[in-house]
């Protein structure tokens, strides 16, 4: 209970924040196995450059987090503290980049399936496409969470 | 320098945030370039014009293609410099080819046409009113431009009984009012008769997605019972009833035979769709008609004196009840097919005389299309050793769990689809009963086939109000030349003005029955007369008919080293014509020639008398080892052959009963498809390409404006500048063509100063697109020459609010089917050069279309894009059309080459026929529009060509399309999905040009047969191209420069270079370019400020 007595906003903002980019990770790579191979057609590396971009997002955020329960003076306390604050400006780099590249793997077939008939009753693209517009959301909502808790103190030092 | 802690937070809060919003706008800017074509296609952004003060004063003089001063239809000239009189030409041509192209089925005692008091009728069945115009997808009308059947009759004199158009629009309301909450304003709203492309009253199975045996989706119909409408019995039989039933047709889609094509209800919505509640007799296809069809048919007869039967549909319906002696007989039967925007109008003349019928069935009509030879093998078939293939990882890790290895169609009625099957089964009773043509097989009454019983109407039928006579007059046989010329004298012998369609036919000696299989009646040409008054004649010439038109393929015939070539047996040749009974009228012309007795006509009535002349001619054995472009013929496709990969049996006259085909379920793939199906065919090598070397980048000056032809010059294949041209492209631009050219446009090549892209439409019909955007709106200025162009039409601005001629969206033409049945060449290729000029206007360079694969089977709901079940007006139809687009400067792209003629899983499926059988029927479809380079593009299909995706085969691609046919045009794939499947090393390696991807750049995800970027060449079931692996194989860049080549032919030749020179262009940047490089550079810059201050803040600054 003490740790979390020591805990500010930052500290619950940022830990929302990982666990988005990780569900919103999830909730892709089932998008992309579902969808038939088309998603694979845009970006046939998507799945392992999201879940790469995800995770580092994810420690990243650990990192700051962690430093921040630090109680380190002087010279070497201001050098982690910048160590921390360039953790969580990379996650929230890294989270954009994911959310780009959840777009860019399902954009085509989002319009083939919004403003065509070409995948009428293909159920599973359509449900892909669904569930990856869902993935991008997260995303934009964990980094929202990570950008808005990064301008408020993590922990009590 | 003093700082909260705070402001340091926010300092590293903006950082992250903008850093976050710098990877998005980049990634964003990505996809604005790579969908760039796609992007200006729909927002009708004009991304290139020319400079205006760079435009010379001879400007037009620049123009290789100009629309004609005047154009006419029937007398009536057109302004075709103007948009009014190009949308006013296109309306005209477009009701001419619907009015030459429904056909007469039945006219009992002169039911039609209807005059004085019979105007005024009562007009029954939701299609009467839920009109299908074209496909609902796939070839889809401008529904703000059709006039519905209701609207056309009124306009022509009729009058519609106010009860029966009451009762269809209040039963309507309530179909929908039963399933959904709506208000008296909202029920006021629903319209019956309002358009929508397709007849929404139907749905039938549709996805570019996997079907399954558990997903099958069956046909549903909107079609109210008697008892629903609430009309009431008549005291007294009177007056004319007109019914209308149809099916639909849509690209994507499916009938299926027996219980599984037939859906459960579906119940309405608040958008117009009523519910949905047909249902079938039990032994009923869903291509006959409905419980609810039947009985409002029975109505109409109970209660009215006249019956007339409008057949609303594109796919051939079992409708023989309705001819003599039938349970639903009505008094006359007239087919519409799908007519297009101003179709119904056509009908409406019809109706009344005004139009006098000429067209011709463009399929026959069977009594049950399910149990003829082909119909055993429509629909869904699955490898048996799918579970092998799931478990075995070097068979199915290719994959990459999707299915697109796992159907096939197993087609062993061989040549006899469509008459071929009918009409030579007929022939084979009556000339051959040791054939057993009567066997139970196929039979529609279980005992026995008979003409009679088992079909409808003949392809080729068609009556008219009056009646011709048809005299072959001379006829002569070229055996040199291999040619036929033939005379044939039409007099109108009847009491109406009218035109008539001309069929020439051939029935072929055959004494090798067991070996060559042969039709006994083949049509080898065609032609039609202009309106012919009574008692007036006109003598058609049908000139130079090639005999390879009318040739077997014997895949036995052993010539010049190799097997396979076409063979005219020795023997006696009949040379007939149908008249108006077309193909059923030759083969009884021919068996009263012969001596047979016992002939009947599709109603069963004894025939003894011949409909036209016939002409016998002796000829020695000939044969055909060379293709008309000098080219070795042979075996081909051989790896298709499913009597060869499985042993089945092979449809054969002399064993009807023996050899009639079974259901192919349960057939497991061979050792020998697995590279086809794995799609890993061909395999990079370093090799010297035979040390013929292929020079890229060669900078030798030429640029695209200085090769540009003369105009009236067609600038040949083999033109040395074009050559030296070609070779200025470098590796990189032609890697990257493989999926940036076809689709929405030809990308440009700035290497050769092709500073603009050159823009193309889907078709046929016209050119598709959402209606009002400039790809199909005659303000369309996408060839910046059109800005020249198009000055002198105000009207034609998409600025100007009073356009009203500019900006309708021009897909005016019937669906190909009635197209089809126009049996008129000179009409067709009139249609083809209005269909050029809208090209001009709108800036289209080309067109995807026409539509020329064959109907093998009426359950293919894509059939209203292809003419016909014949090869012959399928083939010269498509030559024609692409003729008179070709003559206006568009490039014509027949498609789908080739055997794309089912719908279901066409993305993977695996036909597998003879390659008899694929010479003389599918591929005639296209070989003629190649061989005469009036066609220079072409898509391919989705499916396979037996094991190989269709455009990586092999022998069709490379043997067949590019050395038989010796074919240059450009050839693209049709929408990949997914690439490993339809992958560009198989196919470019074998004479595909381009990967329809829609994109306008390298996709750097495209790692599979990515041209850039390094691929992971160790998976060859993602058809990767890496770079480095092009740089050794000297053959594959060899073909990579033939397909720059075929492309910069085909743009050459185009209207693409009107005005063209060189520097004259200035690219115009859309708003989504301005928004996404704005927003990069912003968010670029904010990302800068914020560290610039979190840095400050972090080192410099000190904490308080």
């Amino acid at each position: 209970m003490e740790f979390f007595k020591k805990q500010k906003v930052g500290f619950y903002g940022l830990a929302v924040a990982a666990v988005l980019v990780l569900v919103a990770m999830i909730v892709f790579e089932v998008a992309f196995a579902g969808s038939e191979g088309f998603f694979e057609q845009q970006a046939p590396n998507a799945p392992v450059e999201v879940a790469v971009y995800s995770i580092i997002a994810i420690v990243l955020i650990a990192i700051a987090i962690v430093i921040n329960q630090l109680n380190i003076e002087g010279v070497a306390g201001k050098v982690v503290d910048i160590i921390a604050d360039l953790a969580i400006i990379g996650a929230g780099l890294l989270i954009g980049i994911a959310a780009y590249l959840t777009i860019n793997a399902y954009v085509y077939d989002y319009v083939i399936v919004n403003f065509s008939d070409l995948h009428n009753g293909d159920t599973a693209v359509i449900n892909a496409v669904s569930v990856a517009v869902a993935s991008t959301v997260i995303y934009i909502v964990g980094f929202l969470a990570a950008v808005v808790s990064s301008c408020f103190s993590i922990a009590k030092k | 320098m003093k700082i909260t802690k705070k402001s340091k937070q926010i300092a590293r809060g903006l950082t992250a945030g903008f850093a976050g919003l710098l990877a998005v706008s980049i990634g964003a800017s990505t996809l604005v370039t790579t969908y760039r074509a796609d992007l200006d296609k729909y927002s009708s952004h004009t991304r290139f014009e020319f400079i205006p003060d760079s435009i010379p004063s001879n400007a037009l003089d620049l123009y290789n293609h100009t629309v004609p001063d005047n154009v006419e239809v029937d007398g009536v000239k057109f302004d075709v410099t103007k948009a009014k009189g190009v949308v006013e030409y296109s309306r005209a041509l477009s009701e001419k080819l619907a009015g030459e192209g429904q056909v007469l089925m039945k006219n009992d005692n002169n039911a039609l046409p209807l005059k004085g008091e019979d105007k005024k009728i009562a007009l029954l069945g939701a299609r009467s009113y839920m009109n299908a115009f074209s496909g609902s997808m796939g070839s889809v009308t401008n529904v703000s431009e059709a006039t519905p059947l209701p609207q056309a009759l009124k306009d022509q004199g009729f009058t519609i009984v106010d009860e029966t158009d009451k009762a269809y629009q209040n039963a309507y309301v309530q179909s929908i009012a039963k399933d959904v909450a709506l208000t008296d304003e909202e029920k006021a709203a629903l319209k019956i008769d309002k358009p929508n492309a397709g007849g929404n009253q139907d749905a039938c199975g549709s996805g570019f997605g996997a079907v399954t045996a558990a997903n099958y989706k069956g046909y549903q119909t909107f079609e109210p019972t008697v008892e629903a409408l609430g009309l009431k019995a008549k005291s007294q039989k009177s007056g004319v009833a007109v019914v209308t039933v149809g099916r639909r047709s849509q690209e994507a889609g499916y009938y299926l035979p027996g219980a599984a094509g037939k859906a459960a209800p579906t119940k309405g919505n608040k958008n117009g769709t009523p519910a949905r509640e047909s249902t079938w007799e039990e032994e009923d296809d869903c291509l006959a008609l409905t419980i609810q069809e039947r009985a409002i048919i029975k109505y109409a007869k109970d209660n009215y004196a006249k019956v007339i039967l409008l057949v609303n549909s594109d796919c051939a319906m079992d409708i023989d009840e309705v001819f003599k002696g039938g349970k639903s007989e009505v008094d006359a039967v007239l087919w519409t097919g799908l007519p297009g925007a101003y179709g119904f109008k056509a009908t409406a003349k019809i109706l009344d005389g005004t139009i006098n019928p000429s067209g011709g069935l463009a399929d026959t009509y069977e009594a049950k299309s399910s149990i003829t030879a082909t119909g055993q093998n429509v629909g869904y078939f699955e490898f048996a050793n799918i579970a092998d293939q799931k478990t075995d990882p070097d068979a199915y890790k290719l994959q990459q769990g999707s299915e697109k290895s796992l159907w096939y169609e197993a087609e062993n009625e061989g040549i006899y689809s469509g008459y071929k099957y009918d009409e030579t089964r007929y022939f084979d009773l009556i000339a051959n009963p040791s054939s057993k043509a009567n066997s139970k097989k196929g039979a529609f009454n279980g005992t026995a086939w008979n003409y009679k019983d088992d079909v409808a109407r003949a392809f080729g039928y068609g009556l008219s109000y009056t009646q011709f006579k048809e005299e072959i007059v001379e006829l002569n046989v070229d055996q040199a030349k291999r040619t036929v010329s033939a005379k044939i004298k039409v007099t109108n012998t009847g009491s109406t003005a009218g035109k008539h369609n001309v069929q020439l036919y051939v029935s072929v000696p055959d004494s090798n029955k067991a070996r060559v299989q042969k039709s006994a009646i083949q049509l080898i040409d065609f032609g039609k007369t202009a309106l012919l008054q009574p008692n007036a004649s006109e003598t058609i010439e049908l000139t130079d008919i090639s005999f390879e038109k009318f040739a077997s393929w014997d895949s036995d015939f052993a010539h010049d080293g190799v097997k396979g070539g076409y063979v005219l047996e020795a023997g006696d040749y009949y040379f007939t014509t149908g008249n108006d009974q077309g193909a059923h009228g030759a083969v009884n012309n021919v068996l009263l020639e012969m001596g047979k007795s016992g002939l009947i006509d599709a109603d069963g009535t004894a025939v003894t008398t011949k409909t036209s002349d016939v002409k016998k001619v002796a000829l020695a054995r000939v044969e055909i080892t060379q293709s008309v472009k000098g080219a070795l013929l042979s075996n081909q496709l051989e790896d298709m052959d499913p009597t060869l990969a499985w042993n089945l049996k092979l449809l054969s006259r002399t064993d009807w009963d023996g050899t009639f085909p079974e259901r192919n379920s349960g057939l497991k793939s061979t050792a020998a498809m697995e590279d086809g199906l794995r799609c890993d065919v061909y395999k990079f090598t370093e090799n010297d390409n035979n040390g013929q070397t292929v020079v890229w980048n060669a900078q030798n000056g030429l640029t695209i404006d200085a090769v540009k032809p003369a105009k009236g010059v067609f600038l040949e294949y083999d033109d040395p500048n074009l050559i030296a041209l070609v070779q200025n492209v470098t590796l990189d631009e032609a890697l990257r063509n493989l999926q940036c050219a076809g689709g929405s446009t030809f990308i440009a090549l700035t290497s050769i100063g092709m500073n603009y892209d050159a823009y193309q439409n889907d078709g046929p019909m016209g050119f598709d697109g959402n209606d009002g955007a400039e790809q199909t709106c005659l303000f369309g200025d996408r060839n910046p020459a059109n800005t020249v162009y198009d000055t002198d039409d105000t009207n034609a601005d998409a600025d100007n609010a009073t356009d009203t001629w500019g900006k309708i969206a021009m897909r005016p033409m019937p669906t190909n089917v009635v197209v089809g049945s126009t049996f008129n060449k000179e009409l067709v290729e009139e249609s083809g050069e209005c269909i050029g000029i809208i090209g001009l206007w709108v800036g289209n360079m080309a067109i995807w279309g026409p539509g020329s694969n064959i109907h093998r089977t009426p359950y293919n709901t894509r059939n209203h894009e292809y003419y016909s079940e014949d090869p012959i007006l399928l083939g010269v139809m498509t030559d024609v059309y692409s003729k008179g687009g070709k003559s206006m400067g568009l490039t014509m792209a027949p498609k789908h080459y080739a055997f794309n003629d089912y719908d279901l899983n066409r993305s993977g499926i695996a036909p597998f026929l003879t390659e008899q059988d694929a010479r003389e029927n599918a591929l005639r479809g296209f070989q003629y529009a190649f061989e005469s380079e009036n066609a220079m593009a072409s898509m391919g299909a989705f499916g396979r060509a037996g094991a190989y995706f269709c455009s990586a085969h092999p022998g069709l691609m490379s043997g067949i399309l590019r050395t038989e046919w010796a074919w240059n045009g450009f050839f693209v794939t049709d929408m990949v999905n997914p690439g490993y499947y339809m992958n560009a090393r198989d196919s470019i390696a074998v004479g595909t040009d381009g990967m329809l991807t829609g994109a306008s750049q390298a996709v750097n995800g495209w790692i599979q047969w990515n041209p850039i970027a390094e691929a992971d060449t160790n998976n060859a079931a993602k058809g990767p191209i890496a770079r480095s692996e092009v740089e050794k194989d000297m053959y594959f860049q060899q073909c990579l420069q033939d397909s720059i080549h075929r492309y910069l032919w085909a743009i050459l030749n185009s209207n693409y270079v009107n005005g063209m020179v060189a520097g004259q262009t200035v690219e115009h940047k859309a708003a989504y370019d301005v928004a996404a490089e704005s927003a990069v550079i912003g968010t670029a810059v904010l990302t800068g400020l914020s560290a610039v201050a979190y840095c400050a803040l972090a080192v410099l600054g000190k904490e308080d």
